[in-house]
């Protein structure tokens, strides 16, 4: 039984990862309205809250680092600027988004968890920028960022509160 | 939504404001503005905005930046690089204000002039 539920467990974040790679690569060919440098829809932060909610935070943070490299090599940016801002921002927003679900628990809905995710990703992804061009400036866009962050963070957090949970199929296999 | 929920919006929200703010209170009284270029070298030029129209070149890891100064305003003409968020993001011209790139580490930054 412990071996079956391992190998269960060890599908379903494969099929996940591969997931969140495929959600990363659709975005980067979205083509963003312009209207603020860094804002995006993240898409793939479905999966890492998903992850952090059915797996657990260690195996989000694998998740989130599998998908930012992988996405990043599918698309030409690997260990560019655009991947470390984007791989210090799916980082961070991960490891908040776990450690509020486990501290926070129950205080923020999966909407709550979702938000404050984005909100970390805008702030991660400054925190890199910063350091690459040594300019504390850079946080000019910071406001701009989160009053994005705000709706892209609910929508996330609404399509995670719909996704089917595993707590339902075993109800589901027991009816 | 729970009530920590509303909370964390209505935190993020008075937080966004203060960050404006405070790079709104970086505004001169009057006094020149000048623009400040930085490159991965450190400071590569400073400006005062409000002269000439003309350009100034610098080079970053992927290439040349062109900064181009219009009396008080100042814009990226041109950049290597391959986005061209920084081309994108148009003119600047008040202090707090600031276009970055990226892929050039190139920062071009709106500041009070020195006293």
């Amino acid at each position: 039984m412990e071996s079956r539920n391992g190998t269960l467990r060890l599908a379903m974040l494969a099929l996940l990862t591969a997931l969140a790679i495929v959600l990363h690569y659709i975005e980067s060919l979205l083509p963003v309205p312009y209207v603020m440098p860094g804002a995006k829809l993240g898409l793939a932060n479905v999966v890492a809250l998903y992850v952090v909610l059915e797996m657990g935070p260690s195996s989000a943070l694998v998740v989130s680092m599998l998908r930012t490299t992988v996405g990043s090599l599918l698309s030409g940016t690997f260990l560019s600027v655009t991947f470390l801002l984007s791989f210090s921002g799916a980082m961070l927003s991960t490891a908040v988004m776990a450690c509020l679900s486990r501290a926070g628990r129950g205080a923020l809905s999966i909407t709550g968890l979702s938000i404050s995710g984005a909100v970390a990703h805008n702030i991660g992804q400054l925190l890199a920028a910063a350091y690459i061009v040594r300019q504390p400036g850079v946080f000019f866009y910071l406001p701009y960022l989160l009053f994005f962050a705000l709706p892209t963070g609910f929508f996330v957090g609404l399509v995670v509160t719909r996704l089917p949970r595993s707590r339902d199929w075993n109800v589901a296999r027991k009816q | 939504m729970t009530r920590y929920d509303r909370v964390l919006i209505v935190c993020v929200l008075v937080v966004s404001l203060l960050i404006a703010a405070y790079f709104k209170l970086m505004q001169s009284k009057g006094g020149p503005a000048v623009a400040v270029i930085t490159t991965e070298r450190g400071e590569a030029g400073r400006e005062i905005l409000g002269g000439e129209k003309r350009t100034v070149t610098v080079t970053g890891p992927v290439g040349k930046s062109i900064i181009d100064f219009d009396g008080a305003r100042v814009r990226m003409l041109w950049s290597d690089c391959p986005d061209k968020i920084c081309m994108n993001m148009g003119w600047i011209s008040e202090p707090g204000q600031v276009i970055v790139c990226m892929p050039n580490k190139v920062v071009i930054s709106i500041r009070e002039h020195a006293r």
